[in-house]
């Protein structure tokens, strides 16, 4: 995957980071947290163990959208999500 | 059958040469009036977060972004045709008026994460000696100490609002800025920037970031503007819903 990235400067935990998953990281937080939103239209579920890997937990606490999706593994397959609540968040 | 939604644009993106929408369909330019939605067929209820799914959907975006201006749609947007005719008809005005005003920008993401001798793990609370005082005077000492803490954060993570915002304030044309004092990711920033500017925001940020040197960044883009792209608020104002 190519990087998204123009400057990265990272340290502490995130250094353990490849640059390619920050790019992914950042991207999942664009592409599933942000956007245009037809309200009551947005369906996804997940499958994809891959997805989530062990470098997220590091940004996990503040890209809600991730966190939803942990949550979601843990408490069903298929999750529906009600993006009305959320559209206002960008 | 549904269409998957990628994005509105304001002009044919010219996606002749696509690699293929999700599910290996075929990526169609549907045309209403001004607008112009990428889209392809969907057999099914849900779209996987797979990936190759993300991936593919940005894809997709981002080649339509290098061809025209864009309002990227949230990942698994699925809507019946019928759907799609009706938000393009009662949204029109608002699309074409976010299109113009995200019109020749990119989105520039900032993330600052607090380093464990600046941040949040200095807010960290002792925990009374029980043998010295007792449970209620602990649990008010330790409740005491946490409010402080977190009340410090806080003010600290606004100081640190108002400084970028300030700093970056000459070369960006719109912003949203989320701060989140107790977690390590302290503030999260997009910025819509003009294309024409990207080097002086990119030489700006620089500067600031020279500035904190106890501060994580993690600096990116350009995207496509993704977090601007929501019409939710001026549609709510058009009909006076907030």
């Amino acid at each position: 995957m190519s990087s998204t990235f123009d400057q990265v400067i990272v340290g502490g935990d995130v250094e353990a980071l490849e640059e390619s998953e920050l790019s992914l990281l950042e991207t999942l937080d664009h592409v599933l947290n942000r956007g245009l939103v037809i309200a009551g239209e947005i369906t996804i579920s997940v499958a994809d163990v891959d997805l989530i890997f062990v470098g997220l937990n590091v940004l996990v606490s503040s890209v809600e959208t991730a966190n939803e999706v942990l949550r979601s593994r843990e408490a069903r397959p298929v999750l529906s999500t009600a993006p009305t609540e959320r559209s206002a968040d960008h | 059958m549904k269409f998957y939604l990628y994005c509105v644009t304001d002009a044919d993106p010219n996606l002749k040469d696509d690699p293929g929408g999700l599910a290996e369909q075929i990526v169609e330019v549907i045309n209403s009036k001004s607008l112009f939605v990428v889209a392809s067929k969907f057999d099914g209820e849900a779209v996987p977060v797979t990936r190759e799914n993300v991936l593919q959907h940005e894809a997709i975006v981002r080649k339509s972004f290098s061809n025209t201006t864009v309002l990227p749609f949230r990942f698994g947007s699925l809507v019946t045709e019928s759907g799609l005719e009706s938000y393009l008809k009662t949204r029109e005005h608002a699309l074409v008026e976010r299109l113009a005003q995200v019109s020749g920008c990119v989105e520039m993401s900032v993330k600052i994460i607090w380093q464990n001798s600046a941040g949040i793990e200095d807010s960290e609370v002792t925990v009374p000696d029980l043998e010295e005082v007792g449970a209620g005077t602990a649990f008010l000492m330790f409740k005491r100490g946490e409010l402080l803490g977190n009340y410090r954060l806080e003010q600290e993570a606004r100081e640190l609002e108002a400084w970028l915002a300030d700093g970056l304030k000459d070369v960006v044309r719109e912003e949203q800025i989320t701060i989140e004092p107790t977690q390590r990711l302290v503030l999260s920033a997009s910025y819509l920037v003009e294309r024409a500017r990207l080097t002086d925001y990119r030489l700006k940020l620089g500067l600031l970031q020279a500035e904190q040197t106890n501060l994580h960044f993690l600096s990116s883009g350009p995207w496509p503007p993704y977090t601007f792209a929501n019409i939710d608020l001026e549609f709510g104002a058009h009909f006076g819903v907030i």
